[in-house]
């Protein structure tokens, strides 16, 4: 019988979960981040690998303009009032900004030639216009497609998980 | 296969009761009396204790207890208690896993609900429409009822074949034509005409995704639209669940915009929160 501590068992990872247009910033390496249903929705991801912090961010929507009330109560719904949050909350906990790694997964599209129901390619352009006017740049995406993604994140090593009902889990 | 021989073959149709299709062919006519509701849910003892379970919930907030289902009909008016038995009643159909379809349990019927409350708020805000917006409420619930059968027949290999034409950008709807004749649209229309259900549920059902927008649209229109926001709005169950063709006439149609389009999705997404209270309601 081995002794005790070295049973060969994973640790069962403590799970946050983050609702549609909320954020969860944290530094505890022991929890994972977790979020579901995204479709044309973004999860963005960011992780400082020295401070071991990391904030996960599910917007649904690229611009606040259409409803500024709505961006009071929920700022995390929005990507122009939700990625700011993130950065600074990660940078409260520690994070430094040229350590920061950032991955983004959702933005799935609905077939239309038009683009109105393109709401997923909108929030990927609000999203890439932001991270350039503040000289960042994604590290790992996976967007597009037609399907819906539960992503999680590791918050002792920043690997992105990536799970739909097509796949089995993929890394980022 | 035809959707004629699926439904007539299915070997697991979904179990509904009596009184539920009763109720919902009073859809769409004007004069229903307050005894006529109460006397069909009352013959079905499971549907009124659910109702009434459902009345004395925090979802409604009633300030006194709701005892009877006369009561019940008084404070919730016609077009809310038909809603409501119609939805607890397809919702046990509704909630079982397709494992075909990659859905898990509870996920269409959260789906179907959030695509019925959309339906009713769009039928509501059209009046130009001239839909009912109860009858646009049941279009919703109802829209992919016709995946409950066509899973049924789904393999490893059909399942794969109709992945694969998604691949090519091919709508799922059209990617199950192709690869089994038969989509789960005329499916679904095909069992609700079977139950004698509205013709004009039976339309949007058939049609919801490809709606008619000529002379007016009509409530397969709704239907569609409900449908794509739906999606949207977080509430997307299966494999690739965004291989939807939007109707490019739809947008013209309805008057819709791309800011207009994000603002409804934020609506949707309140109707999808409290579908989920309603789900999980004890």
């Amino acid at each position: 019988m081995p002794p005790i501590g070295k049973w060969d068992f994973p640790v069962p990872r403590k799970a946050i979960v983050i609702g549609v247009a909320d954020m969860v910033v944290c530094n505890d390496p022991a929890a994972e981040l977790v979020t579901y249903s995204l479709g044309s929705c973004l999860a963005i991801a960011v992780y400082d690998s020295v401070k071991k912090v990391g904030g996960l961010l599910h917007v649904m929507l690229p611009d606040s303009t259409i409803d500024p009330d709505r961006a009071q109560l929920a700022p995390y719904m929005f990507v122009d009032t939700g990625v700011p949050r993130l950065f600074h909350a990660v940078y409260s906990l520690g994070g430094d900004r040229n350590r920061v790694v950032i991955k983004v997964v959702g933005g799935a599209q609905l077939l239309d030639p038009q683009g109105i129901f393109n709401i997923g390619e909108r929030n990927y352009r609000s999203l890439t216009g932001l991270l350039a006017r503040h000289d960042h740049k994604i590290h790992a995406q996976d967007i597009g497609g037609f399907a819906s993604r539960t992503v999680r994140m590791d918050l002792a090593t920043g690997i992105i998980s990536i799970k739909s009902p097509a796949t089995g889990a993929y890394f980022l | 296969m035809t959707a004629h021989e699926l439904v007539t073959q299915a070997e697991n149709l979904p179990l509904l009761s009596h009184a539920a299709l009763r109720l919902a062919n009073l859809l769409g006519h004007d004069t229903r009396a307050n005894h006529e509701l109460v006397e069909i849910i009352r013959c079905d003892s499971l549907i009124t204790a659910r109702l009434l379970r459902a009345c004395n919930s925090p979802l409604f907030g009633f300030a006194q207890p709701v005892e009877s289902m006369d009561q019940a009909v008084l404070l919730l008016g016609h077009q809310k208690i038909l809603q409501l038995v119609l939805t607890l009643s397809f919702g046990s159909a509704l909630s079982c896993a397709l494992p075909g379809y990659g859905v898990e349990a509870n996920e269409l019927w959260h789906h179907s609900l959030t695509t019925a409350m959309t339906a009713e708020m769009i039928a509501r805000n059209h009046p130009d429409l001239d839909a009912d917006p109860s009858t646009a409420f049941t279009c919703g619930l109802l829209h992919d009822i016709g995946k409950l059968l066509l899973h049924q027949v789904l393999t490893p290999e059909t399942q794969s074949a109709i992945r694969a034409k998604i691949s090519e950008r091919i709508s799922s709807a059209d990617a199950e034509t192709l690869v089994l004749g038969v989509d789960h649209s005329a499916v679904g229309a095909c069992l609700l005409g079977s139950w004698n259900l509205p013709g004009s549920i039976v339309e949007a059902v058939a049609n919801h995704h490809q709606p008619v927008l000529n002379p007016i649209p009509k409530l397969s229109a709704i239907t569609h639209l409900a449908d794509c926001l739906a999606h949207l709005a977080g509430s997307s169950p299966g494999w690739e669940s965004f291989a939807i063709h939007v109707d490019p006439g739809v947008s013209g149609a309805l008057g819709l915009s791309p800011e207009k389009l994000e603002r409804m999705v934020i609506g949707v997404r309140d109707f999808s929160e409290v579908v989920q209270q309603f789900m999980t309601m004890k």
